[in-house]
């Protein structure tokens, strides 16, 4: 479009935000990191190899702790997920237009982290090829699920989370894709981007269809939120184990997912920025209000963590009121002090509006919030299991090199996925930056 | 920005419809996508406008002089414009509302049948027919359901995937999803006319008017 002397502000816009994939500029560090990202991934590929081969033992699951690693980071990569969820959906809904830069990399998110978290439950099923098991579906032996059992529920919400999440990503990119297709300068590229644009054109009626469905999913977005991270927390509460069975754990475990889920936003938020340069997108005032949602449901999962102590202790029980003793001094002490740091300690900085504001420090608190909502998973899942009712079978386990494998690994393979998808679609919505600049003109006048 | 800037580049001369829609037509023979048997029917004429406001008051005047088969392309939805086309129909929520209930409704006599009648399960004496958690996986499949009726209604109706369209043909529609909003008026309209119609889409001062061909 070189030979047009003047831009309207719309065109500049999409041809900015087109040109972060179409020119095939690499963006500052892509390299390097995919380079990382790429290794931890093979070490992901390998793990879960030896795993498939050799067996669920490799990884450090045993009576009496029997949900590990694989359980913990289900928790975590779906509590990330969470909060592109809520970004996208409600605070669309709530029409709140300072989300329009942050949307694409939050749902972005959303889907690599649901993907990574749905492989974890499958592979601790120990014989994953079987896990057809679980569905409801006529066999030779007649049997029927459980349907009273929490694992049948988990693969339902886990299924609808995955659909639901690609559902609304792929819709939210559907006019990004005709854009980037009429624009493509490569026939590869035009081809490319013309299947997935479906041939959309952009008609009133396919508008009116497109935002009545748009808006149908993101009102769906919540109650799915709430039912995924509910049902994963009834995994755990369900059952009759000192530790898990608190009956705060639905919007505990909801809030501690958006808390994570928040932080990591942040994460993504300061590095893309940095990555595209794209400075006068995402300012300090979006990571300011991120930060400020991160603080609310990390006070509520603080508030958490006192009702649980409370709970435990006027319950009257000693093995309840003995699991807080033992995560305070017991083997697992160190994860649970850190997590409070973590939690707790370093996210009452949050409070101060220069610290909001600071994008370095956010950086850093994003990824400490990170931390300690794995921690908060891993003592929950084992300190709750290695020593319950039974003192004959406690017992203390580590994580093996196969746990540390997917946990690496799955952060590799989370990275791998972000990092090409930025350079195929744009990481900030030009459909949402449109229409924020149509609506303003629209406000003006 | 004023809504039609002077940023307008319909300036290939002629005058006469006919001529204006030859000069679009060579355009694309240029870019190598014409047929070798000559021109093809006229599939609709496009007039490219630079805003909403100017689309709007062009689709209301397209609309009192009689035309029908009317599209509205843009690159952001324009409520406005859709109610003015007649496109108030609600039937994606529709079919995911319906498909949701019907889907729950329908997942619960299936619990409900594979607990009481097809695999009875004694266990401590619980009952085969219990609503909590029953809830849960009807809740998920009505939120699943709903979820993939509404994906599927937008793609059906909208009759995707269609990576071709003749409107595709028209030399400047790739602005449609940038920053050109179109109002088409099909041959299939009984009042098309291709001399009338293109002098009407003139008058209405877009940036550009131009033909598809099929």
């Amino acid at each position: 479009m070189s030979d047009v002397p003047r831009l309207s502000p719309l065109a500049e816009m999409g041809e900015r935000l087109s040109n972060l994939v179409l020119s095939g500029r690499r963006p500052r560090g892509w390299l390097p990191a995919f380079v990382v990202a790429v290794v931890l991934a093979v070490v992901f590929a390998a793990t879960i190899s030896a795993v498939l081969g050799l067996g669920v033992g490799l990884f450090g699951l045993n009576v009496p702790v029997a949900w590990a690693f694989p359980i913990v980071l289900t928790i975590w990569w779906v509590g990330i997920a969470h909060a592109g969820t809520l970004i996208s959906a409600v605070l669309l809904l709530t029409r709140q237009r300072w989300r329009t830069p942050i949307v694409r990399m939050a749902e972005a998110m959303s889907m690599f982290a649901i993907v990574v978290a749905g492989l974890f439950p499958i592979l601790h099923l120990g014989r994953p090829w079987f896990f057809y098991y679980l569905l409801p579906y006529p066999s030779t032996t007649q049997l029927w699920p459980q349907w009273k059992s929490p694992l049948v529920w988990d693969i339902f919400a886990i299924t609808t989370y995955l659909v639901f999440t690609f559902c609304f990503f792929y819709l939210a990119l559907l006019p990004d894709f005709a854009t980037l297709r009429d624009k493509a300068r490569s026939k590869a590229g035009q081809y490319f981007y013309g299947i997935l644009a479906l041939g959309w054109r952009g008609r009133a009626v396919e508008w009116r269809r497109y935002e009545q469905g748009y808006f149908a999913l993101a009102f769906l977005a919540a109650p799915i939120v709430i039912l995924v991270t509910g049902i994963i927390s009834l995994d755990l509460s369900v059952s009759m184990v000192p530790g898990y069975h608190f009956t705060i754990f639905p919007p505990y475990f909801i809030c501690g997912a958006l808390f994570s889920g928040f932080a990591t936003v942040i994460v993504i938020a300061v590095t893309v920025r940095w990555m595209y340069g794209l400075h006068d997108l995402i300012t300090p005032d979006h990571i300011e209000r991120l930060a400020k949602l991160m603080l609310a449901f990390g006070l509520v999962v603080n508030y958490a963590y006192m009702m649980e102590m409370f709970t435990a202790f006027y319950s009257g029980l000693d093995y309840y009121r003995y699991v807080y003793i033992d995560r305070w001094t017991g083997p697992y002490a160190p994860f649970w002090w850190s997590m409070i740091v973590c939690n707790v300690v370093v996210l009452q900085l949050v409070w101060f509006k220069r610290v909001r504001r600071s994008l370095p420090a956010m950086l850093c608190i994003g990824i400490v919030v990170d931390i300690g909502m794995w921690l908060e998973r891993y003592q929950i899942v084992l300190t709750s299991t290695h020593a319950d009712y039974m003192p004959s079978s406690w017992d203390v386990v580590w994580p093996t090199v196969a746990d540390l494998g997917v946990l690496v690994g799955s952060i590799g393979f989370f990275l791998v996925m972000m990092l090409i998808f930025m350079r195929l679609a744009p990481i900030v919505s030009i459909k949402e930056s449109r229409e924020q600049m149509v609506e303003g003109e629209a406000g003006h006048g | 920005m004023a809504e039609r800037g002077g940023d307008r580049d319909g300036a290939t001369g002629g005058h006469a419809g006919h001529e204006r829609a030859d000069a679009g037509f060579k355009g694309i023979e240029q870019e190598g996508m014409a047929r070798a048997e000559g021109p093809t029917p006229i599939h609709s004429f496009l007039a490219r406008f630079d805003g909403p406001e100017a689309l709007d008051r062009a689709v209301e005047r397209a609309i009192e002089e009689g035309y029908v088969a009317i599209e509205a392309c843009s690159p952001v939805p324009l409520p406005r414009i859709e109610t003015r086309l007649g496109h108030d129909e609600r039937r994606v929520s529709r079919i995911a509302l319906v498909a949701a209930i019907a889907a729950g409704a329908a997942m619960y006599a299936f619990m409900y049948w594979t607990s009481v009648h097809a695999y009875v399960f004694h266990v401590g004496g619980r009952p085969y027919h219990a609503a909590p958690p029953f809830v849960m996986v009807t809740v998920a499949t009505m939120l699943l359901t709903g979820v993939v009726a509404a994906f599927v209604a937008i793609v059906r109706l909208n009759d995707f995937p269609k990576p071709y369209h003749p409107m595709f043909n028209a030399p400047d529609f790739a602005r449609a999803s940038d920053d050109g909003f179109f109002l088409a008026i099909g041959a299939n309209d009984p009042r098309f006319d291709a001399e009338k119609t293109w002098a009407f889409l003139e008058s209405l001062e877009p940036a550009k008017v131009s033909e598809a061909r099929e």
